[in-house]
């Protein structure tokens, strides 16, 4: 009788060992590091930019690199912010003398749509959206080097 | 009591089947291999028979700590700046984030919004300086270690922010002065879809001339962004970038659907 008990009970240790093993892969998510596309889908453009535009920037200045067109002046990614729709629409990394691209904090973009063509003026300011007014407060002598779409 | 035993073995043998699946999770799990960082360090050294702080980029010493500050010698307040730098850097902070600032009326240094150091009056004095110019010439030697190097015949080289080696020639970003603007063709290298447009670039009148064309190259990041980047080019169907001129407007046909 205790043999059988031993036995029934190194069997049950067995199985709740394999079937532990077995479903904890399940029940359990492996662990990762926190992506651009969790930002994104919590926190939106300017939270993804402020999190991910070091990384970005890296990333678009490699890709020049490796194409031997690497821009020679400083370079920040920062959001697009579209004036007619009042929202953040994407990021661009902007290119410059390294003063006045430190203090561009956006790009402001004016769209326009005639039929299947779609112009942006593409303005870097120095706020994360257009002032109030008329003013945009633009910076001078920054332009846009890329544009980076957010909707894969 | 025999069924509270054998309720007790369940239970413990849950508990260790959970810890063996853990050991698994964490091999399982796809982690993302960490971007290569500068290395940052601290160290103490001895100058003149009296102990200081070193802070480290690589092996250059860019900032030297003498002033005991806080109830932290020199060379524990080198490895405070050396961890905030390094933790700077982690969150994606550059070379161009490096700021001279003021902050409680104090010069600091800092990276972003991160205070990297107060560079107060003893400190300047012992380095025959102001505050605000100990902080300055802190600013350039963070951002001489931390700008792209490159390698030439003679040995390796540091260029300054600001400039680059393009093509094994040295150019450098102009102020825009006096600018001008132009429209050129879009030129698509692996972009999907439509890409018939027109970029107006912007630039010193000089350079703008130059410009024949945009190339526009397209890259994926993680997957959840797509990179358009503009190459303002001295040629119509190839890339040779024309520096000190950028993109102020796209007018494209069905590329961009933001």
């Amino acid at each position: 009788m205790k043999i059988l008990r031993r036995v029934f009970i190194t069997f049950i240790i067995t199985a709740l060992l394999i079937s532990g093993g077995l479903f904890s892969g399940y029940l359990i998510r492996p662990a990762r590091a926190i992506s651009l596309g969790d930002i994104l889908l919590l926190g939106g453009v300017v939270l993804a930019v402020s999190s991910f535009g070091g990384q970005i920037n890296s990333f678009i200045n490699n890709v020049l690199g490796e194409n031997e067109a690497k821009a020679a002046g400083a370079t920040k990614v920062v959001p697009i912010f579209s004036v007619g729709r009042g929202t953040y629409i994407g990021a661009a990394q902007v290119v410059g003398v390294p003063a006045n691209v430190k203090r561009t904090k956006g790009v402001a973009a004016v769209n326009i749509s005639i039929g299947n063509i779609a112009g942006s003026a593409l303005v870097p300011i120095s706020t994360q959206k257009p002032g109030g007014g008329t003013s945009l407060n633009t910076v001078s002598g920054v332009g846009v080097s890329a544009v980076i779409d957010f909707h894969i | 009591m025999k069924g509270l035993r054998i309720a007790l073995l369940i239970t413990a043998v849950t508990g260790v089947s959970l810890l063996i699946s853990t050991d698994g999770w964490t091999q399982g799990g796809t982690t993302t291999p960490p971007p290569t960082l500068p290395q940052v360090s601290a160290r103490a050294a001895t100058i003149n028979n009296m102990p200081v702080g070193e802070v480290l980029i690589g092996d250059t010493v860019v900032l030297r700590i003498h002033e005991a500050a806080g109830g932290y010698t020199p060379s524990q307040r080198a490895g405070v700046v050396a961890g905030r730098l390094e933790t700077a850097l982690g969150q994606g902070y550059t070379v161009n984030d490096i700021l001279v600032g003021q902050m409680n009326n104090q010069a600091v240094l800092m990276m972003g919004n991160n205070l990297l150091i107060t560079a107060d009056a003893g400190e300047a004095s012992v380095n025959n300086s102001t505050p605000i110019g100990l902080a300055t010439n802190w600013q350039q030697n963070v951002m001489t270690a931390l700008a792209p190097s490159s390698t030439t015949t003679a040995g390796t080289t540091t260029t300054p922010p600001g400039t680059t080696t393009v093509a094994g020639t040295q150019e450098t970003w102009p102020a825009w002065t006096n600018p001008t603007t132009k429209l050129v063709p879009i030129i698509s290298l692996g972009t999907p879809g439509a890409s018939l447009g027109f970029a107006q670039v912007t630039g010193p009148s000089d350079r703008v001339g130059q410009v024949h064309s945009v190339v526009q190259v397209s890259a994926v990041f993680e997957r959840v962004a797509r990179v358009f980047v503009f190459v303002p080019s001295s040629e119509t169907l190839g890339m040779n970038r024309v520096q000190g001129v950028a993109v102020t407007a796209l007018l494209q046909y069905q590329v961009f659907k933001f």
